[in-house]
């Protein structure tokens, strides 16, 4: 019946679809390796989260590392890699680093101007550290006790150093978001996790585990990182509350 | 429509260039179906996360399966199938599905500043029980429809996409065609 198709036909257009994600930019990252090395594996990739201060590939030397880097696309700051092996973790157990402080001492003692979120559960961390990590220092604000905390806000600026973060066990989901009109990249799948290298590949210590989902997103010079356990959508409440 | 197929031409030389490494061309592959896509992915999923995750996927198996490709052959049935795979497994581990639902702006005719607001709303009305129609038939006839008139797809991409045969599609579109239509028409009478 001609009528009733013509109508389906109708409704295709009229139904409301969510909107279609940019797939290009992961899948770039993605399909950027040559093919041979994957074909028909299908196996997880490892994905490595740097800034974006240093062209040159010299990332992962880190003692053990030797992993070969796939391929590396920039977003708003942050530079993801995509390498065929993980570095090994250079440092065992976790912890936070630096010295706990308060925001007021925190604010004064890096080089840069970071916000808190207002969001509500994140506008008061529980332990604010500095870190010295890397020039201008690094700013950790934590939630929960140290020891296990329910989320991390790191806030650095990205002049100087490689910041990596590397996701391993089954498939990463990588995904790139907007966080109030900038670019930032969502991590989400198994634990993973990360360390600062300077400029000249050395791994600068401070290093910190957690098995949650990641947001990474610029605000101006500042590169934040927020992993907690939560959705991309309260993650970017979180975000978008900066203020 | 979305992602309506390339000029074959041009097609088979982007695919061609994509296996040769250039990353351009597949992107621009992957621009140009990424809508359809993702709402098939959708159709079979229900959830739009889940929709993005399989689209993704598929495109990335896809692109290392090149190699398999037969040059000249259409490629968006192909990358349908590898998609709607990759929907299917989340959708078996998937929990809360959305319903299919109609553009708000269609539904409010209510306005009276159309220029013929009854006709706008048999037609909303019409649209509207059709699709309640839709909803209730069983699952895979509800898939072939939306595969066939909703995304526009070929009989063809509905079997690569559903992974049936070409005469199964058929036999369903017929099967799911006469449910709408007795149920529409008792709506209508």
């Amino acid at each position: 019946m001609p009528d009733l198709e013509r109508d389906l036909r109708a409704l295709g257009g009229e139904l409301a679809f969510p909107a279609t994600p940019d797939l290009v930019t992961a899948v770039r990252a993605r399909t950027a390796a040559p093919r041979r090395r994957f074909a028909g594996a299908g196996r997880p990739l490892a994905i490595v989260l740097a800034a974006l201060a240093i062209a040159v590939a010299i990332a992962f030397a880190v003692p053990a590392a030797r992993s070969a880097i796939l391929h590396a696309f920039g977003i708003g700051g942050i530079r993801v890699q995509l390498v065929d092996r993980l570095p090994e973790h250079p440092l065992g157990r976790a912890r936070i680093p630096g010295r706990p402080t308060t925001l007021e001492a925190a604010r004064a003692a890096v080089a840069f101007d970071f916000r808190v979120p207002a969001a509500d559960g994140f506008d008061d961390p529980d332990q604010v550290y500095v870190g010295q990590e890397v020039p201008g220092g690094v700013v950790f604000l934590v939630y929960g006790p140290a020891r296990r905390p329910r989320a991390l806000l790191t806030a650095f600026e990205a002049n100087g150093l490689q910041y990596a973060s590397k996701n391993a066990g089954r498939g990463t989901r990588v995904r790139s978001v907007s966080v109030g009109g900038n670019a930032g990249v969502w991590l989400e799948g198994a634990p993973h996790l990360f360390y600062f290298l300077d400029r000249s590949g050395t791994f600068r210590g401070g290093t910190l585990r957690l098995a949650t989902n990641t947001l990474v997103w610029r605000r101006g010079t500042v590169t934040y990182r927020l992993e907690a356990h939560l959705t991309l959508a309260e993650a970017l409440d979180v975000a978008n509350s900066l203020h | 429509m979305v992602g309506r197929p390339l000029d074959t031409t041009d097609e088979t030389e982007l695919v061609e260039r994509a296996k040769r490494g250039d990353p351009r061309a597949y992107e621009l592959l992957v621009e140009r179906y990424q809508a359809i896509a993702f709402r098939t992915a959708y159709l079979v999923t229900r959830s739009a996360e889940d929709a993005e995750d399989a689209a993704q996927e598929g495109f990335v198996k896809a692109y290392y399966a090149l190699g398999r490709f037969r040059r000249g052959a259409p490629f968006r049935p192909w990358l349908l199938q590898i998609v709607a795979n990759e929907a299917r497994n989340r959708r078996r581990s998937g929990g809360r599905r959305d319903r299919l639902a109609l553009r708000v702006a269609d539904e409010d005719v209510s306005g009276g500043a159309a220029p013929s607001p009854e006709m706008n709303v048999i037609a909303s009305e019409r649209r509207a029980a059709l699709l309640a129609a839709v909803e209730e038939l069983r699952e895979e006839d509800q898939l072939v429809i939306a595969c066939r008139y909703f995304l526009d797809l070929s009989e063809e991409e509905t079997a690569s996409a559903l992974g049936l045969r070409r005469g199964t599609v058929k036999s369903r579109l017929s099967r799911a065609l006469e449910k709408l239509r007795s149920r529409v028409e008792v709506a209508d009478a």
